[in-house]
């Protein structure tokens, strides 16, 4: 893959690189930093790529690292653990964006994708390197403990 | 406000994005073109640096083992293990040993911080720290309690050139033997102004170069740590066998089996004794039955060797320990040969006259220096390909007398004209060695890039 045609393909997925490193992080200035990593390993690795059809959910799943690596740097400070998906009733009281935040890791991962990057479920499946209807057993456990009811076309 | 209210709020937040997105791709490049200057710089100012992480190939090392303590993982040690997807996969799943042992001589205190161990291989992270004294590096011993060399171990350090304060590794490799229960590593501590100082480089490389390199640095603190190691940690690994046999061009070679441990993957072939080449490399990944792939190790030990031929038998890839896969497939894309005709090639080191040489490399040149040679030769290099030593560490003269090449350095080339490197450098001293005519090893004559991948089911 040429630089340029790299620049193309950052620039056609960078949004949703942001809004996913924003909505795992919850700050402006980490996401932003967790965009820059993960462009540069994504320059550095690009060679490794084979299918050049996948670079869209490749580079998310180097983000998605990106951002569990820096949770877990958070984690050692602000120590903020995952609720199990029993918790139903502790899920029911808190609002939607610390609900998200304390889902389970493998649940959150396919919220965060599907419904605020706007991934669909195969592409969800081929970047957490899942069967997609893991993918789609997971949606709808996560929503079901966030108590949403979300319609197919919000991600679109 | 309800659970639809507020996922649109969060959805609306997401839409401001920050004006600085659209230049990610340009920081990259910053980035990356920084960090390529300081891989130029250091091989050409800090040749001690390359001489010792030579040695310290011949010997280096790697480790399996299941679940851990809840440990809290270091920003630090994520950062240091960057370099390897096995040892980021096992930090992320928090493999990692705490050792916390520190100990101080003069001025100089050296911790050690964490262990990533297995059946295998061996990671030591620790650090090194002074007020007194910056530039420092160590030279690593590795001894089993009694005070022996373990038998089948080779370590590799990485680091070189670090701050104060910052975490290195030392990588101590068990070839046959597994990890014992304890080891301990001696630390001989010096400082490496070399690595630092802004040095000509046509200087320091005479410097570099001269015999001086062989005389021991002035340590300036010794240390000794025994690391006992958590059995957890060093239990066996998995073992696939395969035993087929497949021809890569016009030559049979049988994938005996594949280990997997929490640090690496070892392919291990053997080979047919009618082959006219030797397998000196494999291009190979490993690939999950859900697609997910696996890269051949392209730094620290890439494959070891056989006592009975020239031929590379066990090949490192990332590993899939933590990603519990039963079903791989082993996809091999190419390979490099050395021809059986091919194991030593002429060169007159005055006029440059020279026989075959491996593919893509050209003579550059020789000079004089004081009882021997030194010899540069330039290769291709592509991204994706590290650099590498073009031929094996002996020599020989007319009469067949063997010599031994221990220092090499590589270099990148210089920029083209669309800012791409294309080639590198590979330079070597032939210390004491007078004469004008001289065979080296080549380390392989050919690569050979299999025209369908050849793909392997491995249960």
């Amino acid at each position: 893959m040429s630089n340029e045609e790299f620049a193309k393909r950052v620039e056609s997925v960078r949004i949703r690189l942001y809004k996913t490193a924003l909505t795992y992080l919850g700050s402006e200035s980490l996401a932003m930093d967790a965009v820059d990593e993960a462009v540069y390993k994504a320059l550095c690795g690009k060679w490794k790529l084979r299918q050049t059809e996948f670079f869209d959910t490749w580079i998310t799943r180097i983000l998605i690292n990106e951002c569990h690596n820096e949770l877990r740097r958070q984690k050692r400070f602000h120590p903020l653990d995952e609720l199990p998906e029993t918790a139903a009733e502790e899920f029911d009281a808190l609002p939607l964006k610390e609900a998200l935040r304390r889902l389970p890791k493998d649940l959150k991962d396919v919220i965060i994708l599907r419904f605020f990057a706007g991934y669909t479920v195969a592409e969800t499946a081929r970047t957490l390197h899942i069967p997609a209807g893991t993918a789609a057993t997971r949606q709808r456990k996560a929503l079901q403990l966030l108590r949403l009811e979300l319609e197919e076309e919000v991600s679109s | 406000m309800n659970r639809r209210d507020e996922f649109e709020a969060m959805i609306g937040e997401l839409d401001r994005c920050p004006p600085g997105l659209d230049a990610a791709v340009d920081r990259a490049h910053k980035k990356r073109r920084k960090r390529m200057l300081r891989m130029v710089v250091r091989p050409a100012a800090g040749l001690a640096a390359c001489f010792a992480v030579f040695v310290l190939l011949v010997n280096f090392c790697a480790p399996v083992a299941y679940a851990c303590s809840q440990i809290p993982v270091l920003k630090e040690l994520a950062a240091a293990v960057t370099f390897s997807r096995s040892l980021t996969d096992a930090v992320e799943n928090e493999y990692v040993q705490p050792m916390d042992l520190s100990q101080t001589d003069g001025d100089i205190t050296a911790e050690v911080a964490y262990l990533i161990v297995d059946q295998k291989q061996v990671n030591v992270f620790y650090q090194l720290d002074s007020d007194k004294y910056k530039s420092l590096e160590a030279d690593p011993e590795v001894l089993n309690c009694d005070g022996k060399r373990p038998a089948s171990c080779s370590y590799h350090s990485t680091g070189f050139g670090l701050e104060n304060g910052e975490l290195r590794c030392l990588s101590i490799d068990f070839v046959d033997d597994n990890v014992p229960g304890s080891l301990r590593i001696k630390l001989d501590v010096y400082t490496n102004s070399i690595i630092h100082e802004q040095v000509a480089p046509d200087r320091a490389v005479e410097d570099i170069y001269s015999e001086k390199i062989y005389e021991e640095p002035d340590y300036l603190a010794h240390f000794d740590f025994l690391l006992e190691f958590d059995p957890k940690f060093t239990a066996a690994g998995k073992v696939f066998p395969v035993n087929q046999t497949v021809i890569l061009d016009g030559q049979a070679i049988t994938i005996a089996d594949i280990e997997v441990y929490p640090t690496h993957m070892r392919v291990d072939i053997e080979e047919s004794a009618d082959n006219t080449a030797w397998l000196k490399g494999l291009d190979f990944y490993i690939e999950t039955d859900w697609g997910m792939k696996f890269d051949a190790a392209s730094s620290g030990i890439i494959s070891t060797g056989s006592a009975d031929s020239p031929s590379m038998v066990s090949y490192r890839a990332d590993s899939t320990y933590f990603y519990e896969a039963d079903h791989i497939k082993l996809v091999i894309t190419g390979a490099k040969w050395l021809r059986k005709d091919m194991q030593t090639t002429y060169l007159n080191l005055v006029t440059g006259e020279h026989g075959e040489l491996p593919e893509g490399a050209a003579f550059d040149s020789t000079r004089k220096q004081g009882s021997g040679w030194i010899v540069k030769f330039r290769a291709v290099w592509k991204e994706g390909i590290p650099m590498h030593q073009l031929f094996g560490h002996l020599f020989y003269d007319a009469d067949g007398n063997e010599y031994e090449i221990n220092q090499w350095s590589s270099t990148y080339g210089e920029e083209d004209e669309e800012g791409c490197i294309t080639f590198f450098y590979n330079e070597f001293p032939l210390l004491n060695f007078p004469y004008d005519e001289v065979w080296l090893s080549p380390q392989y004559s050919h690569n050979w890039t299999a025209e369908d991948m050849i793909v392997i089911a491995v249960e």
